[in-house]
């Protein structure tokens, strides 16, 4: 959705209005390991560090969004910024007389150079697009509005390119606006209970009636709902608090003195606070709040990782704790590893067999996240399923699973490699990663990567299925897995 | 997860214990990233079935010498 007219309503002004102008030359893979308490309230620009161009883009939208005036040398009234594309001439010009054109001439007119319409005109779309959404979001939490609009239905208003697919499975779902769990776990990019969904989304929501809310048992006759703005800011001041150092220090070196450190809590410095009529917005969890878990996977896992590395094991663990419970494992850590594996799952001999002993995770891996997944296969194998002591994968409750493996593309593309390459090749093939074991917990680290449809473990699948075709499956050479996956854990009572 | 390099680097730490490529390779693959260590501290190799069929000296490509 574009804005060709102002919008002005409170709440998308003050939105607006209390963001900070935060310069950096983080791109947007950086930007996305900041919290989001930083993230959501920083007026910024991926790799753009002009306080000036950042300011002067923030005015712009502010006088867009307020249909604010000005009086021309010749007399006449007119708007500061009229439209999206006066923002995007304006704001170009002012980019290329400050120098921000892009260095290598390749990069011109694309989304990686800041004078460009395609760069600008996102810029515009994202930020007005929050701004009036937040305002909606903010409008339909009042008492009354949700007494007769208590619920809305997720839609997709325009269509993109490439669907994705963790959007789908949400389309036309309908949710009461308060469920805070439900939204979040839509708008992964973001971490916001509003649009825009996503970065290219073509999704939106429309007000659902209290009598439809009803007859779909979402909220019972004469029931009142709370709105969910105080539990939304609970949610997110925590996520500010209680940073390790090395995850201050990152942030430290990467904003310098535009963040104030206290104790183990971090805020933009010297920014607009949020008024009190609007909800602060600091930030929510990296990754979608998990359900309540009889007995979750995290609470085996003791993290002794730091900065970056204890993020990504979180994401791992909140996406984990999201599909499935594990019964009953015993707790071990996981410990940054400097071998040249990714990561591994380190077993004890002992007179009952083998015992988990801990995980180790290389904090330079290229998929932490989907590592550290592919690990926990390997403890849940050993210690979540089947007979303690033995490594579960041998037995025939994997028959089904490693059976479907067996028929899939990708198994049989490693087989054929496994016959082409010299010994070391064909036994690290054959006898590592089509072993039962291996082939069980790369089926597992995907199978969480889909059913949680976490964005981080998803593009990581991706990466790793271009740089090494065969390790992981493409969807559908999967579905045959993951079918016989979730029959094994139902049969667990896992899920 | 152990990449091909990581799997030489394996490969060639038990060669140097005093076994050939072909049964090198094999332990190595069986040990990936499932390390299994013993009281000594010395790597229990188990084959398919779940049978000890070595015991390696503490080895340094698994952060263990």
């Amino acid at each position: 959705m574009q804005f060709t007219s102002p919008i002005p309503f409170t709440e998308a002004l003050d939105k607006l209005g209390a963001k900070t102008v935060v310069t950096s030359g983080l791109d947007s893979m950086q930007w996305s390991a900041v919290p989001v308490a930083l993230r959501e309230r920083a007026f910024r620009s991926s790799t753009i560090e002009s306080a000036r161009f950042l300011q002067r883009g923030r005015d712009a939208l502010t006088d867009f969004l307020a249909g604010a005036r000005e009086t021309l040398p010749n007399g006449e009234i007119a708007l500061k910024t009229g439209s999206r594309s006066q923002f995007i001439r304006d704001m170009s010009a002012f980019a290329q007389s400050e120098g921000l054109g892009p260095l290598d001439p390749k990069l011109a007119g694309t989304l990686r150079d800041i004078t460009s319409e395609r760069r600008l005109g996102l810029i515009f779309d994202v930020q007005t697009r929050q701004a009036k959404d937040f305002g909606d979001w903010q409008q339909g939490q009042d008492p009354d509005v949700l007494n007769e609009f208590p619920a809305q239905r997720f839609i997709r208003e325009k269509p993109v390119k490439e669907p994705r697919q963790q959007h789908s499975i949400f389309e036309d779902q309908v949710a009461l606006k308060t469920d805070l769990r439900f939204w979040l776990r839509i708008n992964q990019d973001f971490g916001v209970p509003w649009g825009p969904w996503g970065w290219g989304c073509g999704h939106g929501v429309s007000d659902i009636d209290r009598t439809e809310a009803e007859s779909l048992g979402l909220i019972q006759p004469g029931q009142t709902l709370t709105p969910a703005t105080k539990d939304f800011n609970d949610q997110l001041e925590s996520s500010a608090q209680g940073l390790d150092d090395d995850m201050l220090k990152v942030l430290q070196q990467a904003f310098g003195d535009q963040v104030t450190i206290t104790g183990d809590a971090i805020q933009w410095s010297g920014g607009a606070q949020p008024v009190s009529t609007v909800p602060s917005i600091p930030s929510v969890p990296l990754v979608p709040s998990p359900p309540v878990r009889q007995a979750p996977v995290s609470a085996a896992i003791k993290i002794e990782v730091g900065g970056i590395l204890r993020n990504a094991v979180n994401s791992t663990l909140a996406a984990i704790n999201g599909v499935h419970d594990d019964g009953q494992l015993p707790q071990i850590p996981i410990r940054p590893s400097n071998l040249k594996s990714r990561g591994y799952f380190l077993a004890r001999e002992s007179a009952n067999g083998l015992t988990a002993d801990h995980i180790g995770l290389k904090s330079k891996g290229p998929w932490p996240e989907l590592t550290a997944a592919h690990e926990i296969g390997h403890f849940l194998d050993l210690a979540g399923i089947g007979s303690k002591g033995t490594f579960a994968t041998s037995g025939p409750l994997f028959q089904d699973i490693l059976a479907a493996a067996n028929k899939s593309e990708a198994i049989s593309g490693l087989k054929k490699l496994a016959s082409t390459g010299n010994l070391s090749v064909r036994r690290h093939v054959e006898n590592y990663l089509l072993d039962k074991r291996e082939i069980w917990a790369r089926a597992y680290a995907q199978f969480v990567t889909e059913k949680s449809g976490v964005k981080v473990l998803t593009v990581q699948l991706e990466k790793s299925l271009s740089s090494a075709p065969f390790l992981q499956w493409q969807t559908d050479d999967f579905k045959p897995i993951a079918a016989a996956i979730e029959n094994l854990f139902k049969q667990l009572g896992w899920l | 997860m152990m990449e091909f390099d990581a799997f030489s680097e394996l490969v060639a730490e038990i060669m140097a214990q005093g076994f050939d490529e072909n049964t090198a390779a094999y332990y190595a693959a069986r040990i990936g990233d499932i390390p299994i260590i013993d009281a000594q501290g010395n790597v229990v190799v188990q084959d398919e079935s779940g049978h000890t069929i070595a015991r390696l000296k503490p080895l340094k490509a698994l952060g263990l010498s």
